[in-house]
């Protein structure tokens, strides 16, 4: 891997993994460090790798574990919802009530919830990507998300009420 | 079980994993189930609720991460990723010609015996064994008898 490959890989996975870093971190800042150790990683690492989208998840998922362990603290949200306008979003108005309500509920679901959430729907990762960053089975992350779609299901149903 | 695969279907349709067959599949089963294509509805919410939640890197993020590479590293890890295959390989060809040298040597020695550094003791003898195709002799010292 040269400097160019390198830098594609950063162009390509950044906003990804950022996003995945950020909703389970609950903080831009953590989210950014996180996210630079993870490529400098890569960068160490050096030899190229059969998936560097899975990789780099599973990397970016051990060092914000590692350093959520070393705080010894739940990961608090409190900063998603302090954040009036987030800077990416483009919410158009007759849709943010219902933003509101899954943001809401995203942030209320439990960590190992959220995170198959994110990983599936908001990033698009297969069921073997997801199971390889989690180190869990396939079975066991479909189950998992279908868990956590009814928890989060569950937390909107009002608005799902009203939409229908 | 049906169901657990229509779901899978319109999960698959929403992320765009669908194959031609499975959108063929997907929408016999919505044409038939007006449940389905509630749930259908339901899922493309909150699909596209969650995507518009998604959050980008800060601008400038590529220059910062490349700014914070050490200077060392990056000369490492050129040197590891330019030279360790040449490394290797000389390594290898450096092996076996000591391999080669070391056969030829062996070959080249003769059976004479130029020097011996030590004497047995008094009351042993040393019997020399030279060997026909090698340059290395056996030494057998054993109790003198004869005194």
């Amino acid at each position: 891997m040269n400097d160019r490959e390198f830098e594609k890989t950063v162009i390509t996975y950044k906003d990804q993994l950022y996003n995945y870093l950020f909703w389970m971190t609950g903080n831009r800042t953590e989210a950014e460090d996180v996210l630079q150790e993870t490529f400098l990683r890569y960068y160490k690492y050096g030899d190229p790798v059969e998936n560097p989208k899975a990789w780099l998840f599973k990397v970016a998922r051990n060092v914000y574990l590692k350093r959520q362990r070393k705080r010894s603290r739940e990961v608090s949200l409190e900063l998603v919802e302090a954040d009036p306008v987030m800077p990416g979003m483009q919410i158009a108005l007759e849709r943010e009530e219902l933003i509101r309500k899954v943001r809401e509920g995203l942030r209320k679901l439990k960590n190992h919830h959220r995170e198959v959430i994110i990983l599936r729907y908001m990033e698009g990762l297969s069921y073997e990507e997801i199971a390889a960053v989690l180190g869990e089975s396939v079975g066991t992350i479909k189950s998992r998300l279908n868990r956590a779609k009814e928890k989060l299901k569950e937390k909107l149903i009002l608005y799902m009420g009203v939409e229908k | 079980m049906k169901e657990e695969k229509a779901r899978e279907l319109i999960e698959k349709h929403l992320l765009g994993e669908a194959s031609p067959e499975e959108e063929r599949e997907l929408f016999a089963l919505l044409e038939a189930s007006p449940e389905l294509r509630e749930e259908k509805e339901e899922m493309e919410t909150l699909i596209g609720a969650l995507r518009e939640l998604r959050m980008k890197a800060p601008p400038g993020f590529l220059s910062r991460v490349k700014g914070s590479i050490p200077r060392k590293t990056r000369y490492l890890s050129f040197v590891e990723r330019e030279l360790k295959y040449a490394v290797l390989a000389a390594s290898i060809l450096l092996m076996i010609a000591a391999g080669i040298f070391g056969l030829l040597y062996r070959g080249s020695q003769t059976n004479e015996v130029t020097e011996i550094k030590q004497e047995p003791r008094k009351g042993y003898i040393m019997q020399i064994e030279p060997r026909e195709n090698g340059g290395i002799y056996f030494f057998t010292v054993s109790e003198d008898n004869s005194m």
